[in-house]
């Protein structure tokens, strides 16, 4: 393994290598970005893994399936979780990260040998309300070396260039961001009033101050741009149930999909998310998803489900059955 | 000038269970803490409740506690558990007692005045008599209450946040949660108004020691009335040398100059006079007895106390008269608040609900409700809406103007509804991909619809009024600069004096949607259902139907 990069270090080279690939897609070779150095992007044999069961089971077998855990969090690391914890309602409702995910996914990083982990999100909602009601924070109360809260307060926030943002020049983002060794994405499959679907990419806006002008703005390009700036080196996407109409803040119609889906590539995840059920009773791939679209033009991702390599290969069928929440 | 050490010590503890039971005043409520607890120690509270709102909670029975050891011991309250008392003292002696002009003013117009008190008494109690809760401004728990809440929680809490960002490496670099935390929004309007009103008090410090609490206090002139009855008397021996000192370090200023006796009610029962006298012949004891000099009470005028009644009845008739804000469309009350009129009158402005409230949306009013209505609570949605799972403004409230309502009831208290001004609304009018109403809804009362008009086809923003409680979330977030897009109005406001918010109507608004075929991205054409149908019916007037 290669030797280790700070989070600003490491965003600075993403931001140079987004730039590189967005000259390599002009020039018609559109090269997926990964958040990881390129002796690992070489080696890599898995772009989605995908887990079925519990939540805990899912997301440890996806984890498998990349490597394992040790191969994003090593000893020591300060880890930055970024569940959708942004409402102040329950789990099953699915507008927000299901609590055993998070825990699950903190237990890991605690078992990976991370010296401290911060699940943290910008919530629309008051942050005790949120903590409680999402369940995400007595889900995480008493584990050791893990800490749950709500940025809602503006000095947590420091304002950054995008120096390849088309929309979005400048905005402000969790400072924590800038410091953590490891970001790890954790989005709630939902759909989204504003952009059709809220899931990995777009779950980033949970970590921006000011995201009325977004928007007030071009809403899609300023959330690819802002996918350029934060590049998650992993993101595990809650697929255990999804929310295929009346997000992001529900109540909605819900569909039990029982996946915890693993990878580097967020645009991959989120299009092959899209792609395992109905949204507003429509069949959509990555591709017609403004913000997805932006974001694979910019290099960004690999949106086309057939040049992606899914892990396990058989196709795993979930119970699609509908539920709805009352 | 000192006040006896004891007493001192007991006033800064009391002061301090004020603050920390005000600082328990917040989102969760720690039950059973109770947060109002002075103010419903309060009689004048009680006994305003009952005149101008017809009405008396059973909390507010705690205040014949004050009542009952009021009679015994006399006017202790004053000097050591009020804490606009204390608050009075510890300024004076940091700002305005250096400042006192040390000619001594004839003690005959000091006496004169302490009867002024009585007129407020008559004054806030006929008010409330003629329906006209206002005058509670000047009760002192009320005053206090909304002083530390309204001024000094603000300043203290952004404080606490600059501190805490001050320190926020050194806590971060331990992994503590505490670099985290935040205090607030508590951020107020009429911060100077509640300002002045305490300086007020303050400077009239300049003329003499508690001013206030001898000579305006409206609870102090009613504790006075109970304290003729009390047992622990002042007693002074036959070792009295009428040295006079003891009239001088009194903090009621009620002595006579031989230090033998004060006006009935008066004596503070601080307890200074005691610890001064060099001869120990001071003592205060229980007893029946009273000396002569205890007799002398209060020269009350006739023609003051008529002034002051009449003055009460006609500022009381006055509530009401006045002109709020045309409709009172945008005076947006807290959920659960009781009818306009009664709620006025219940409403003593004590702002317990303002530090209570999560998101700081609950404002004092200035002169939205009209002169009578001010520091009265509204909704300030623009700056915070109502958090749909926080009901703690009517659970803190002492006298249930608002009521205290379970979280099921106050989901549906419906106190306004949502306006789309389409003309400013940048999904409506702009084309932007917006719909943060939406997202902010909690009660699934905004929708979309993509609709096809001069401005091009999107997906538009609408309100299920039914649905809506007002909360303002909407309005909160709304990305639009300046005045929001969507906007609550009181309109569909619910204000029950008993029973239930829940309609079966609004129930059934806030389900989700579960039509598995819906066409969501079909334009919309308006309503299917017309309620007024005028097919066929074209040559009919409004309200008729053609015979089947």
């Amino acid at each position: 393994m290669t030797h280790r990069v700070s989070r600003r270090e490491f965003l600075k080279r993403g931001i140079e290598a987004a730039a590189l690939a967005s000259l390599a897609a002009e020039v018609g070779r559109i090269d997926p970005l990964f958040a990881v150095e390129p002796s690992e992007t070489a080696a890599r044999a898995v772009d989605l893994a995908v887990g079925t069961g519990s939540p805990e089971a899912a997301l440890r077998k996806a984890l498998d399936l990349l490597g394992g855990i040790g191969k994003f969090v090593k000893p020591g690391d300060f880890v930055l979780l970024k569940p959708n914890m942004s409402f102040g309602t329950p789990p099953e409702m699915g507008a927000t990260t299901n609590p055993d995910v998070v825990r699950a996914m903190a237990s890991e990083c605690i078992g990976a040998g991370a010296k401290r982990i911060l699940v943290a999100d910008h919530t629309i909602r008051p942050g005790k309300v949120s903590l409680e009601y999402t369940g995400i924070g007595p889900a995480c109360a008493g584990m050791e070396r893990v800490t749950v809260a709500a940025l809602n307060d503006e000095s947590q926030y420091e304002e950054v260039e995008v120096p390849l943002g088309k929309a979005l020049k400048k905005t402000d983002i969790v400072r924590d961001v800038l410091r953590a060794d490891v970001l790890i994405n954790l989005p709630v499959a939902k759909s989204h009033s504003a952009t059709g679907v809220s899931f990995a990419v777009k779950n980033l806006m949970g970590l921006v101050w000011d995201r009325k002008v977004f928007h007030t703005g071009d809403l899609d390009q300023s959330i690819a741009d802002l996918a350029t700036l934060i590049r998650p080196q992993l993101t595990v996407m809650d697929a255990t149930q999804a929310m295929v109409q009346g997000g992001p803040s529900g109540p909605g119609r819900t569909v039990r999909l029982d996946r915890i889906i693993a990878g580097i590539d967020q645009v991959a995840i989120d299009s092959y998310t899209i792609s395992l059920t109905k949204w507003y009773n429509r069949t959509f791939t990555g591709s017609q998803v403004k913000h997805l679209r932006a974001a694979a033009e910019m290099g960004l991702g690999e949106v086309e489900l057939d040049k992606l390599n899914i892990a396990p290969d058989t196709e795993i069928s979930g119970g699609d059955e509908d539920q709805t929440n009352h | 000038m000192k006040i006896k050490r004891t007493t001192r010590i007991v006033q800064l503890i009391s002061l301090g269970l004020f603050f920390v039971l005000l600082g328990f005043a917040t989102y969760p409520l720690v039950f059973p803490v109770p947060t109002d607890l002075f103010l419903r120690l309060d009689p004048l509270v009680a006994l305003g409740t009952v005149l101008s709102g017809h009405r008396l909670p059973a909390g507010l029975l705690l205040c014949f506690v004050l009542v009952g050891a009021t009679l015994w011991l006399g006017r202790f309250f004053c000097s050591h558990v009020c804490p606009l008392g204390t608050t009075l003292d510890l300024l004076d002696e940091g700002i305005t007692a250096r400042y006192r002009s040390r000619r001594r003013t004839p003690g005959g117009r000091a006496t004169a005045r302490l009867r002024w008190k009585y007129y407020a008494l008559a004054g806030v109690l006929l008010s409330c008599l003629a329906g006209t809760a206002v005058l509670f401004i000047f009760d002192p728990i009320s005053l206090a209450t909304r002083f530390y809440t309204l001024v000094v929680y603000p300043v203290v809490a952004a404080g606490i946040n600059g501190f805490l960002r001050l320190i926020r490496p050194i806590l971060a670099a331990q992994g503590s949660s505490l670099a985290y935390a935040h205090v607030g929004p508590a951020r107020f309007s009429m911060m100077l108004l509640t300002l002045s009103l305490l300086a007020l008090l303050v400077t009239l410090q300049l003329v003499e020691r508690r001013f206030w609490c001898r000579n305006l206090c409206p609870l102090g002139a009613l504790l006075a009335l109970l304290a003729r009855f009390r047992l622990l008397g002042r007693r002074v021996d036959d070792s009295c040398t009428e040295c006079g000192l003891c009239h001088q370090v009194c903090l009621a200023g009620a002595l006579t100059a031989d230090g033998h006796g004060t006006p009935a009610g008066e004596c503070l029962v601080c307890r200074t006079c005691e610890e001064a006298c060099p001869q120990g012949a001071v003592r205060f004891r229980h007893s029946l007895r009273r000396s002569d000099a205890d007799e002398r009470s209060v020269d009350v005028a006739r023609r003051g106390m008529l002034a002051a009644g009449v003055g009460g009845l006609v500022l009381g008739a006055m509530g009401g008269t006045s002109l709020a804000e045309p409709g009172r469309a945008r005076l947006i009350r807290p959920p659960g608040a009781l009818p306009e009129d009664l709620f006025m009158r219940t409403c003593i402005r004590c702002g317990e609900c303002m530090k209570a409230c999560l998101t700081n949306t609950l404002q004092p009013c200035f002169l939205e409700a009209g002169w009578e209505g001010v520091w009265t609570p509204r909704l300030n949605c623009r700056h915070g809406g109502c958090e749909e799972r926080c009901n703690v403004c009517g659970r803190v409230c002492p006298t249930r103007a608002i009521r205290a309502l379970p979280m099921e009831e106050k989901r549906f208290a419906k106190i306004g509804t949502a306006v789309i001004d389409r003309a400013r609304c940048i999904a409506w009018a702009q084309q932007k991909e917006c719909l943060i109403c939406d997202e902010a809804c909690p009660y699934n009362a905004i929708d979309f619809r993509v609709v096809a008009d001069e401005c091009g086809t999107g997906k538009r923003p609408f309100v299920e009024p039914v649905g809506c409680v007002g909360c303002g979330l909407c309005e909160q977030k709304c990305p639009v600069a300046g005045e929001s897009a969507i906007v609550v109005h009181a309109d569909g406001e619910m204000r029950l004096e008993t029973g239930s918010y829940v309609t079966e109507e609004a129930v059934r608004a806030r389900e989700p949607e579960v039509d598995a075929n819906r066409d969501y991205f079909e334009t919309w054409n308006g309503p299917g259902e017309c309620p007024n149908p005028l097919d066929g019916a074209e040559d009919l007037p409004p309200g008729f139907l053609i015979e089947e």
